[in-house]
């Protein structure tokens, strides 16, 4: 084309000089013929200085395409090496693979021998050939264009193989590995080993295939801009392929799942936009109408799903460019806790659940559940309860939460409440009930008095804080008996627990409620829709699972001791409810919903969705210990809840 | 929901490019998928990547596991260690990320470290000065890896005593060192503790612990 502009602007010049000679051939004179001889000595000058330049630019071209093609060649090249490289990683591998690798070993070699040596050969072999013709660039181009074509459909052919080649280096794997390993993650994991060379190597393969095309999209709207003459306007060129997205979002198994792919593409001159989602993905599906991938998952695991797209400023038209796209696909956490039995020769082994109902003036009801979290490893309960009631009409009640961390909490929780009630019962059986019922009157008269406040707290602090240092030392006398297997005796904090215990009864004047509580979890007066008494506060840290045991020596100087006692005179109440943190973490989650009611009336409701609480219901700590079942995402722990209504 | 925040420092200095780096990044595929067959660590685990070499990166932000996808690792051609420079960081990340617990809001659990170099800090002056405000953290447990026979452990043990060394940094012994790390994301930190430091499940072969 170059020769067609120089020719053109040639002939234009001669055309110029000679028609202005010929119209001013009527009337001339000397001075007007030599005027017109300079003019068309200079147009001369001016057409050959043209070609000229022209020519210049025309080799450095063509010298340019040269170079481009050898750029190819040498891309084809290192190809060849990655192949070679790739071939000497599959000799590294397991035995047991190695007659699979052979076979693909030859494989590869006849597709590098009979396919793409000849294609190179002819390939360096136009190059040989003098570039003259400007149809001749065009027809080459296409010629390439077709070879690398083809060369790309060998090399899909090979990765087709890849792939049917790791399918089969897993089965075999599997039957291999099928004797000593157990979880499928552990099977995947080996194969992602063996498989990490091959498909690194081949993913290097198929980037190098990428800027390849690439190349040559760029090198041919070049020429074809300079062909058609046009000032040539900033297209969008297509991208490496490595710029585009290669995963996307999570999914997890049940959940719905629609992901626009146009979306995560995110390339306005992309269409023709598919996905091919493998078939072992079971649940999802790709609509081409809207571009949608969606459903409802119903297998976990690693997925690569197949992405092809055109862009409106690719060359080779035909051709789709491709990436694979990771799906990371979440198993559903419900399916994966396990049920575990514990070991029911333990010492210290305990039912996985418990309840009791026992039927009064209230009713006193209590339901103790093993938490997924021990489930799962076939661990013990380490919450307790325990009810009680006395024939002069005191309600007992207390709940404990063995320390996860502690390997003997079982057992702690359970003697802090046997003892502690052992305590209980002894201490208000010494009390005068007539003494006291008329000190508790004394001081409803005039409440402001700190001296009649003193004789309730009083009595309240002895047999509170009795009821609490005599479990603490029943524990310790406990961990000096146990031998450990290392043949030491076992530590207090071994056996951590923390503990709510309660004495309820009800006098002419009100309830009387008297508590000591250590540690998480909560015990509150509630009445439905108007209030929450919170018997204390608990103790907890900065960080989660930070809280005070039983069993720490800290606790028992009279201040700290006295701090964790309440007494309380009320009318009548809706509940009475103790519970271990298991409930109050997932249900009622903060210190501050801890004191609100409508927090309480929320868990209220909770619990009547399952429970039914009126008086005939014999069965309501049945129906409570299923309300323990409930579902909450990361709160797994036992849980125990005592009430009295 | 408590979260059980677990903060990978991984170095990417020079010496880790090629093999190493992928071999990294396949581990930590293998402990995404090893962690999500836990459900606990599925419903609590929260992830932050930071990388070091010549330049300190906040790869991914402190998200959960669900969510969660590896991010690009890339390793520059060559370039120091600047490991110090990388407890700086992580010591910025955590004093915005971690939620402790008021009467507003659930504290999450304490945190977890683990580091992985195959070099010695070349800040090691601020590294130094760095190790006391780490230790102030309240972390629930230092895991230190040194990989490979360049990797310099007296450097970790400064830091803390829970170090371990690989003899390779090939993809087989980072398969089983994140392996090794799922196992006590799992197993440590999310029961109440009557002890405040965790304790390590027994390592693999490929894994030496340093004492």
């Amino acid at each position: 084309m170059f020769k067609k502009i120089v020719t053109g602007l040639f002939v234009f010049f001669i055309i110029c000089a000679h028609s202005l000679l010929a119209q001013t051939s009527s009337a001339l004179t000397q001075n007007d013929f030599l005027l017109i001889e300079i003019i068309t000595a200079v147009s001369l000058f001016l057409s050959i200085i043209m070609l000229a330049v022209l020519l210049v630019l025309y080799y450095k071209q063509s010298k340019g395409v040269k170079l481009m093609y050898e750029n190819l060649e040498g891309k084809i090249k290192s190809l060849i090496l990655d192949f070679e490289e790739l071939k000497k990683s599959f000799s590294g591998m397991n035995d047991a693979i190695l007659p699979k690798i052979q076979n693909l070993h030859d494989e590869t070699k006849k597709i590098l021998g009979e396919e793409l040596k000849p294609m190179l050969c002819s390939l360096s072999k136009s190059l040989e050939e003098d570039i003259t013709l400007d149809q001749e660039i065009k027809l080459k181009i296409d010629n390439i264009l077709t070879q690398v074509d083809q060369l790309s459909k060998s090399y899909q052919s090979l990765s087709d193989k890849m792939d049917s080649f790791s399918k089969d280096l897993k089965s075999e794997s599997e039957k291999v590995l099928q004797s000593e390993v157990k979880t499928k993650v552990e099977i995947d994991e080996k194969i992602s080993i063996l498989n990490l060379p091959i498909s690194s190597e081949l993913q290097k393969i198929e980037e190098k295939i990428d800027e390849l095309f690439l190349k040559i999209d760029a090198f041919s709207s070049k020429n074809a801009s300079s062909i058609i003459q046009t000032p040539s306007p900033q297209i969008s060129k297509v991208k490496p392929l490595s710029d585009y997205p290669s995963s996307l979002p999570n999914a997890t198994v049940g959940k719905e799942y629609n992901v626009d792919i146009l979306k995560i593409l995110s390339e306005p001159n992309a269409f023709d936009v598919s996905v091919i989602i493998p078939n072992e993905l079971t649940g999802l599906s790709f609509t081409q109408s809207n571009s949608l991938i969606s459903g409802v998952p119903a297998v976990s695991g690693d997925f690569k799903l197949k992405l092809k797209f055109k862009h409106k400023n690719q060359i080779a038209q035909e051709r789709y460019l491709e990436k694979m796209l990771l799906l990371i696909i979440n198993p559903d956490p419900k399916s994966l806790w396990k049920n575990l039995p514990c070991d029911k020769n333990d010492p210290y082994w305990k039912e996985d659940f418990s309840s009791k109902i026992m039927h009064k003036e209230k009713i006193m009801m209590a339901a103790s559940a093993r938490g997924r979290s021990h489930a799962q490893e076939g661990k013990f309960r380490d919450d307790a309860f325990k009810l009680d009631y006395l024939d002069d009409g005191w309600y007992l009640l207390a709940v404990a939460d063995g320390a996860g961390s502690a390997k003997y909490s079982r057992r702690g929780s359970e003697i802090a409440c046997d003892i502690g009630f052992k305590t209980l019962i002894d201490k208000i059986g010494k009390m005068q009930a007539d003494v006291f019922e008329a000190k508790v009157k004394e001081y409803l008269v005039s409440k402001n008095d700190p001296k009649l406040y003193k004789n309730i707290s009083d009595i309240s602090y002895d047999v509170m804080g009795g009821v609490a240092f005599s479990a603490y030392q029943a524990i310790k006398e406990e961990a000096a008996k146990k031998i450990d297997s290392d043949n030491k005796p076992a530590l207090i904090k071994d056996f951590a627990t923390t503990f709510i215990v309660s004495a309820v009864k009800k006098f002419d004047f009100g309830w009387f409620i008297m508590s000591y509580w250590i540690g998480d979890g909560g015990i509150g007066i509630f009445k439905k829709g108007d209030s929450v008494k919170l018997l204390g506060e608990p103790d907890g840290g900065e960080f989660a699972g930070q809280t005070r045991f039983l069993t720490m020596s800290d606790i028992w100087e009279p201040t700290e001791i006295l701090r964790r006692i309440k007494f309380e005179i009320c009318d009548d109440f809706t509940a009475l409810i103790l519970m271990t943190d298991g409930i109050t973490d997932p249900k009622l989650e903060t210190e501050n919903n801890l004191k609100d009611i409508s927090k309480w009336d929320l868990l209220w409701k909770d619990i009547e969705t399952e429970v039914n609480f009126d008086r005939k219901n014999i069965n309501a700590d049945k129906e409570l210990l299923k309300w323990l079942e409930f579902w909450s995402a990361g709160n797994h722990d036992d849980r125990t809840i005592a009430i009295l209504y | 929901m408590r979260r059980l925040p677990v903060y990978l420092l991984l170095d990417t200095s020079g010496s880790m490019k090629g093999e190493p780096i992928e071999s990294v990044k396949a581990g930590l595929q293998t402990m995404l998928s090893t962690l999500k067959q836990d459900p606990f660590a599925l419903e609590s685990v929260h992830i932050s990547i930071i990388t070091f070499d010549t330049e300190v990166k906040l790869l991914t932000g402190l998200s959960d596991l669900e969510n969660f996808t590896i991010p690009e690792i890339v390793v520059p051609e060559s370039g120091a260690t600047h490991f110090g420079a990388a407890l700086e960081l992580l010591c910025k990340c955590l004093d915005s990320d971690i939620r402790k617990t008021t009467p507003e809001q659930k504290g999450d659990w304490k945190p977890l470290l683990f580091i992985m170099t195959d070099g010695r800090p070349a800040d090691i002056q601020k590294y130094k000065e760095m190790i006391p405000e780490v230790q102030k953290r309240n972390f629930a447990g230092i895991i230190a890896c040194a990989a490979g026979p360049k990797a310099k452990q007296e450097d970790l043990k400064l830091l803390t005593d829970k170090v371990v060394s690989l003899d390779t940094a090939d993809s087989a012994t980072f398969q089983q060192f994140f392996k090794w790390v799922s196992d006590t994301i799992g197993k440590g930190n999310m029961s109440r503790g009557a002890t405040s430091q965790i304790t390590l499940p027994p390592p693999p072969s490929e894994i030496h612990i340093v004492v």
